[in-house]
């Protein structure tokens, strides 16, 4: 994969180099060519709409633009983390849906889009917290936890008001990034880098303790010291 | 054909480089702190060849380094045109005030998370609420944006306000004055004078600090990619090829003074040596920067997580 790859940036280079001085082919004017198109369809966004004065507008500074990138982010994070899908990949794709949502539902960007994205990330944080916690129940099948967390999820997010979980921790990301909080958080990091170390122990023992010999009960135990092995896991 | 096809290969390569520094900070301890100094630095040159049009008046330095870089950032001002209308020449606020701390929310949260929880889908998470966070509040890094430098305030600056686009800019405006300023104050003659004994210092201190931040340059580069054993055979190969040469360098010095002091021959008509004063002393300076800061990463990091894996029975590794 990754010499077919090398191989083909390098002829897509030369390629390019060959076009750019025998067939005067201009690079800058060929890139907005393209873009345009894709605005066109939709692939990109065409994010300087909103601007009053187009000659001289930064479109950061548009609340649009910040709209864009907080639902980009958004289906980053579903895409990968979710879906499980590579970094890169989910980023592309995530750019991609956003800009089609962007160019066809505009009211999208419209509506309260942080209390879009608190509310997201409070479900998908508390399903992938009760992830982390249940790594110590080897004796549950993996049904049983997707069936538990699902629940507990849905349980939180419907009747618990689950987006506090979100104020929460940006309160708390408040602090570190601005003071003296700082030192506490890489303290706090230090630390549980110690006890998640402990309890990654002590789960490799109960997970041997389950295991035993001709148990058949175990699968994730099994799977989870496997990969812990190979330095897959996060034990 | 063959220079334009190499200038154009190298863009790319530059332009890819570029990008990559802009949205990794470190990823690692120790092992990749050399690499991510030698990609600081390399970016540094970067924006220093781009908007302050920096040119050697060697041929091959100019042809083979210095254009591709500037078609590079000429490169992507053009992508960021057609795609966000927004332009970054002549004006680096965008790298500066958005790209560059965006990514250094990312991976830095990313980083601690993962060191502590040791779980990668909650560190993704909580590190992409943080560049939301960012986002939703206009690009403020709440205590790194109240720092002040010589009353500029320096804003969206990552890196405690070292990587700035006023700081760097200063420093590169104000740094060969101040230098010009001190060497004729103590009269060291190193910019106006060109003597045997200063040749010999500039070039003794080159081959020192060459030693250091090419390795660092070279550590980051395109050239370290693939699996783990690949890389060590990268590293071990780029620390024989960095001392050779800065051995050849103290060889060449040692030389020149031979040849000067037996054979007559002139120094100062070697025209590259006259403008070689400032660049190795400003690369000395950095090199002195970064052997700090490696000696700093090493007894802040590297001791601690030494401890925590003989406690654990060496099972836990640095993640990246």
């Amino acid at each position: 994969m990754r010499k077919k790859f090398l191989i083909f940036s390098l002829l897509f280079l030369f390629s390019n180099s060959y076009a750019q001085t025998i067939l005067d082919f201009d690079l800058g004017e060929f890139i907005p060519m393209i873009t345009d198109n894709l605005k066109a369809f939709g692939l990109v966004p065409n994010l300087s709409e909103g601007c009053d004065d187009p000659d001289n507008c930064n479109v950061f500074e548009l609340p649009s633009t910040r709209a864009f990138f907080i639902i980009l982010i958004l289906f980053w994070m579903i895409l990968n983390i979710a879906v499980g899908l590579g970094n890169m990949p989910s980023v592309l794709f995530g750019f991609f849906i956003t800009s089609l949502i962007f160019k066809y539902l505009p009211a999208v960007f419209g509506m309260d889009v942080m209390g879009l994205f608190k509310f997201v990330f409070s479900g998908l944080f508390i399903f992938i917290w009760l992830e982390y916690i249940m790594r110590y129940l080897f004796a549950f099948s993996k049904t049983t936890k997707l069936f538990l967390q699902s629940s507990i999820t849905l349980i939180a997010i419907f009747f618990l008001n689950a987006i506090n979980v979100f104020d929460l921790i940006s309160n708390w990301l408040n602090v570190m990034i601005s003071g003296v909080g700082f030192i506490i958080f890489i303290v706090f990091m230090l630390a549980m880098r110690i006890i998640s170390a402990y309890t990654g122990l002590l789960s490799i023992g109960a997970a041997k303790d389950v295991r035993g010999e001709g148990s058949t009960i175990a699968g994730t135990a099994n799977s989870d010291v496997d990969n812990f092995k190979e330095g897959r896991g996060n034990i | 054909m063959i220079i334009e096809t190499l200038i154009t290969v190298l863009s790319f390569v530059y332009l890819f480089m570029i990008v990559e520094i802009i949205f990794s900070s470190t990823k690692d301890v120790m092992t990749k702190q050399k690499a991510f100094e030698g990609r600081i630095l390399f970016f540094i040159y970067s924006l220093i060849v781009y908007y302050k049009d920096l040119k050697l008046d060697i041929f091959l330095w100019d042809t083979f380094l210095n254009e591709p870089i500037k078609q590079a950032y000429t490169l992507m001002n053009t992508l960021l045109e057609s795609f966000f209308g927004i332009s970054i020449a002549g004006n680096p606020i965008i790298i500066f005030a958005y790209l560059i701390p965006a990514g250094f929310v990312y991976n830095f949260v990313k980083y601690w998370f993962s060191y502590g929880f040791g779980d990668e889908k909650i560190a993704n998470m909580i590190s992409l609420t943080a560049v939301v966070m960012f986002i939703a509040k206009a690009g403020n890094l709440g205590l790194i944006n109240s720092i002040v430098i010589d009353g500029v305030p320096v804003s969206g600056v990552p890196f405690g306000g070292f990587l700035s686009s006023s700081t760097i800019f200063y420093l590169l405006d104000v740094f060969p004055s101040k230098f010009i300023g001190l060497d004729t104050f103590l009269n060291f003659g190193f910019t106006s004078d060109i003597s045997l004994s200063i040749l010999m210092f500039v070039l003794i201190l080159g081959a020192i600090a060459g030693f250091f931040m090419i390795s660092r340059i070279l550590l980051g580069s395109v050239f370290l990619s693939g699996d783990d054993t690949k890389k060590e055979k990268g590293e071990r190969r780029i620390k024989k090829t960095v001392s050779s040469v800065s051995g050849l360098v103290f060889v060449a010095a040692i030389l020149l003074y031979f040849a000067d002091k037996f054979f007559s021959f002139d120094l100062a008509s070697i025209p590259i040596l006259h403008g070689l004063a400032l660049p190795v002393f400003f690369i000395a300076g950095l090199t002195l920067i970064a052997v700090v800061a490696d000696f700093l990463v090493f007894v802040a990091f590297w001791m601690i997580i030494k401890d925590i894996n003989a406690a654990t029975g060496n099972r836990l590794d640095i993640k990246k």
